[in-house]
């Protein structure tokens, strides 16, 4: 039997019908171009107004693979939710939880920093951000490099690896080839090296002050504190 | 993993024929079906076909993509082993593209796959394969076992501190069992240790052509070895309670290792490359496959073919004969002469196209997606087995005797020594794999409790490896590399459950041919264009019956022993028909196979 017959025969009667995984939601890799299945995501099959007879809308759940703390979660809000217990799952318009999907990787990522200071890694192993190598974390949401893969350890961009886009509609052909700049980043990271060069510069020297202990702190026999005496 | 589905009754028949559907079978997912004709007087199954029913067509959508995505790709073959691919493809890359990642990137790669075998082994082990030896399975197949193993103490109670082998079965209970549950634990933390130097699990983010994104510092290793000596300690508790576990069922079932046996020809294209050696040139494959962590090797009969990676590269043949698919005689031959001179053949995976050609399931015709492939050794093309992969692994690296991890593991040339260093509580400890009389489900099953520790002592070494590296002032983990206009390339290595190889050539910079080829595709394998049935199938085939139910509440744990002594990956859907193949029972499975709801 092919899945499309199960999902025939299974979704009139669901209370929920969720999509783990961006092949269930998006159709992912391989649903790419020149595949020759023709395959597809469940909102692409079941048609994306669809809602159950509980009239909850199919939930999407993307990644790939999906993040399994994301996936226990969502499961967990619907189980809620079918118990009265919440209110009805809020999802975006690519039927995407909203409050694990709202942010971007970039917005998320311990390496932003770097962007905003325009400093950029040209080679894999660097701790710097990763754009200039094909990372597409300033526009893909995803909630991975703060949540971490598991336990809060791994991730992507925030352990080294380029946001490769695995959660987005568009995945993968959109994205590839993977490791190139994408194109739309030049223009916004040349603004940052501009800018971030600049600031960069200017905390170089607020940070050099910081990372010296205060003046009274010195060798000899004097014990100083900067303690003032105030007379009146 | 184990949540429980749709459970039904069985309807009552006074005929003889069944047919039972496991849904799923393998505790993980299911494509692959196991067909088998029972003869209840004889107790044997005496007919077996599998068949896989999953067709995506990975080498057709990769043609024309660049061939820096290709890991990134393949890494979503698998839901399970994806980092095995992902590591197989940048092989090849590396090969392709000429390039030499720098040392600390290999050990990067080497501690994460290292921790992939002991994450995946262990979940594996102890919460889908230990739930056929457990208390609740045992006693609704083979009471009389179970009360046997309540009578028998275990050997090495003082090692692992269960006193009876039913104390080890109780611990095995789904959910419940306190050694299942621990191992739960486990399996997050080797997920931990894989991710530290992969990024993710199970499609890495870290990987590249060239060496690793991953950013390599002192913390990154601590952060390893602190996990891993957890581990080492784990095993010496793991290890000793599953020989005991084992050993008990040869001894309350004489004959128990027929289950599953078949002829010995396991195969294992090696893994955990050195360093220090590997440079990823065609030229030279036979000398750093050699020193590989785990020796590549063709194992026939209990006997050593041959570990020359360029040997077994040039012998491997994709067959059809039951699949659904078109040949490819007449096509274009993409690669005829290996860069060494050998003539490559036309059903060697450079050459083979994919041609797919769907049909009704026909067991005298086509029945399956996976094609046959095959080894040659100049008569015979040889249906090979990884056996689930560790076991392979051990018997081709013990038989050539080449490994010497730094005195943590060490080849005898008959048998595996595997020296786990002091952890928290308990003191240095040796074990000693030795090559066994057959290849069947224990042994298979043994091989993998024995592979985890191997995998514990390797890492210890990589990480000492690592920190030199790191002490030294050599950070670097990637190299730089162009991706050249033609070029070939292969890649070996171990997924999981066994060999994996893959195969490309680029043209005008793009793929111009890809193939995969994992674990499955030869375990799951059919019966090819000369009528060689595949592993399952022969395996299963001569399975003997010990279980003790009639046929009307038949479970097949001995048929599901034998299978997932393999591999858990594919198993789904099993029909089972006794006698002449009209079905008189239906029951649907739940994924443990026990009748109690839960």
């Amino acid at each position: 039997m092919t899945t499309s017959e199960w999902l025939d025969r299974l979704a009139p009667k669901a209370l929920a019908v969720m999509a783990i995984g961006t092949c269930a939601t998006y159709g992912g890799i391989h649903a790419m171009a020149g595949n020759p299945t023709g395959a597809m995501g469940v909102p692409d099959y079941l048609g994306w107004d669809w809602k159950s007879k509980a009239g909850i809308p199919i939930v999407c759940v993307p990644g790939c693979p999906t993040h399994p703390d994301n996936l226990s979660e969502t499961i967990l809000y619907l189980l809620y939710m079918a118990t009265g217990q919440a209110p009805m799952i809020p999802l975006d318009d690519q039927l995407r939880p909203q409050w694990l999907f709202g942010a971007t990787v970039h917005e998320g990522c311990d390496r932003a920093g770097y962007y905003e200071q325009g400093d950029f890694a040209t080679e894999y192993g660097s701790p710097k951000c990763l754009v200039k190598l094909g990372c597409w974390g300033p526009v893909v949401k995803c909630n991975v490099p703060k949540r971490g893969w598991i336990n809060g350890v791994g991730g992507c961009p925030n352990v080294g690896g380029i946001c490769i886009g695995c959660t987005m509609p568009g995945f993968p052909d959109k994205f590839m080839p993977f490791m190139d700049e994408p194109p739309g980043g030049k223009l916004s990271s040349a603004a940052s090296t501009a800018y971030g060069g600049f600031i960069r510069k200017l905390r170089t020297i607020t940070t050099n002050t910081l990372n010296k202990e205060p003046k009274w702190r010195e060798k000899g026999r004097t014990l100083k504190t900067g303690y003032k005496a105030t007379t009146f | 993993m184990t949540s429980s589905t749709r459970s039904g009754k069985s309807s009552k028949s006074d005929s003889n024929l069944m047919e039972m559907n496991w849904d799923p079978i393998t505790r993980i997912v299911g494509s692959l079906g196991i067909y088998t004709k029972i003869d209840w007087a004889a107790k044997r199954v005496v007919e077996c076909h599998s068949t896989s029913s999953v067709f995506r067509g990975y080498s057709i959508f990769m043609k024309g993509k660049d061939p820096r995505d290709a890991h990134f790709i393949t890494s979503r073959i698998c839901g399970i082993c994806g980092d095995n691919h992902a590591t197989c493809s940048v092989y090849a890359q590396n090969m392709a593209y000429g390039v030499k990642p720098p040392n600390l990137g290999e050990w990067i790669i080497n501690l994460g796959e290292a921790a992939e075998y002991m994450f995946d082994h262990n979940i594996f082990q102890e919460n889908l394969v230990g739930v056929d030896y457990c208390e609740k399975m045992v006693a609704e197949t083979n009471p009389g076992v179970l009360e046997l193993a309540r009578h028998t103490e275990a050997p090495h109670a003082e090692d692992h501190g269960y006193k009876t082998i039913a104390d080890i079965m109780k611990s095995l209970n789904p959910l419940e069992g306190e050694f299942y549950r621990e191992a739960l634990r486990v399996s997050r933390e080797t997920r931990e240790m894989f991710c530290l130097m992969e990024g993710r699990h199970v499609h890495p983010s870290t990987l590249y052509p060239g060496g690793v994104g991953t950013v390599a510092t002192i913390q990154l290793f601590t952060d390893y070895l602190t996990r891993l000596m957890r581990y080492v300690e784990f095993m010496k508790r793991c290890l000793p309670m599953h020989d005991d576990l084992f050993d008990f069922f040869y001894q309350a079932m004489p004959g128990y290792e027929q289950v599953g046996q078949r002829r010995i020809l396991l195969n294992c294209w090696g893994s955990l490359n050195d360093p220090e050696y590997c440079d990823f040139k065609y030229e030279n494959m036979a000398m750093w496959g050699r020193k590989m962590f785990v020796t590549p090797g063709i194992v026939v009969d209990g006997k050593l073919v041959t570990n020359n990676l360029v040997d077994i590269n040039l012998g491997i043949r994709i067959l059809l004969g039951s699949s659904y698919y078109d040949d490819w005689e007449g096509q274009e031959t993409f690669v005829s002469h290996d860069p060494l001179g050998n003539p490559v053949d036309r059903r060697h995976p450079w050459n083979q196209h994919t041609i797919p050609r769907p049909a009704k399931r026909d067991f005298d015709s086509k029945y399956s997606w996976t094609m046959s492939p095959r080894w040659f050794d100049g008569k015979d093309y040889l249906a090979m087995d990884t056996g689930g992969g560790p076991i392979a692994r051990l018997w081709s690296t013990a038989l050539s005797g080449l490994v010497d991890i730094g005195g943590y593991v060490k080849a005898t040339g008959h048998s595996v020594v595997i020296n786990l260093p002091r952890s928290a509580t308990k003191p240095e400890k040796t074990f000693e794999w030795k090559i066994p009389q057959w290849s069947n489900a224990i042994e298979r099953n043994r091989a993998r409790t024995y592979f985890q520790a191997y995998c514990a002592a390797a890492a210890v070494y990589f990480i000492e490896q690592a920190m030199a590296e790191i002490r030294a002032g050599h950070t670097k983990t990637w190299e730089k590399f162009d991706v050249p206009k033609d070029a070939i390339g292969c890649g070996f290595t171990e997924a999981v459950r066994g060999v994996l190889s893959h195969h490309m050539v680029i043209r005008d910079g793009k793929i111009a041919n890809y193939h995969p080829y994992p674990p499955t595709p030869w375990n799951g394998s059919v019966r090819d264009v000369y009528g060689t049935p595949g592993p399952y199938e022969d395996a299963v085939q001569n399975t003997p019956i010990f279980e003790e139910n009639p046929p009307d509440k038949f479970k097949g744990i001995d048929i599901m022993r034998a299978v997932r002594s393999f591999d858990p990956c594919l198993p789904c859907g099993v029909h089972m028909y006794t006698g002449e193949g009209r079905t008189v029972k239906k029951l649907l499975h739940t994924p443990h196979a026990f009748n109690s709801g839960g």
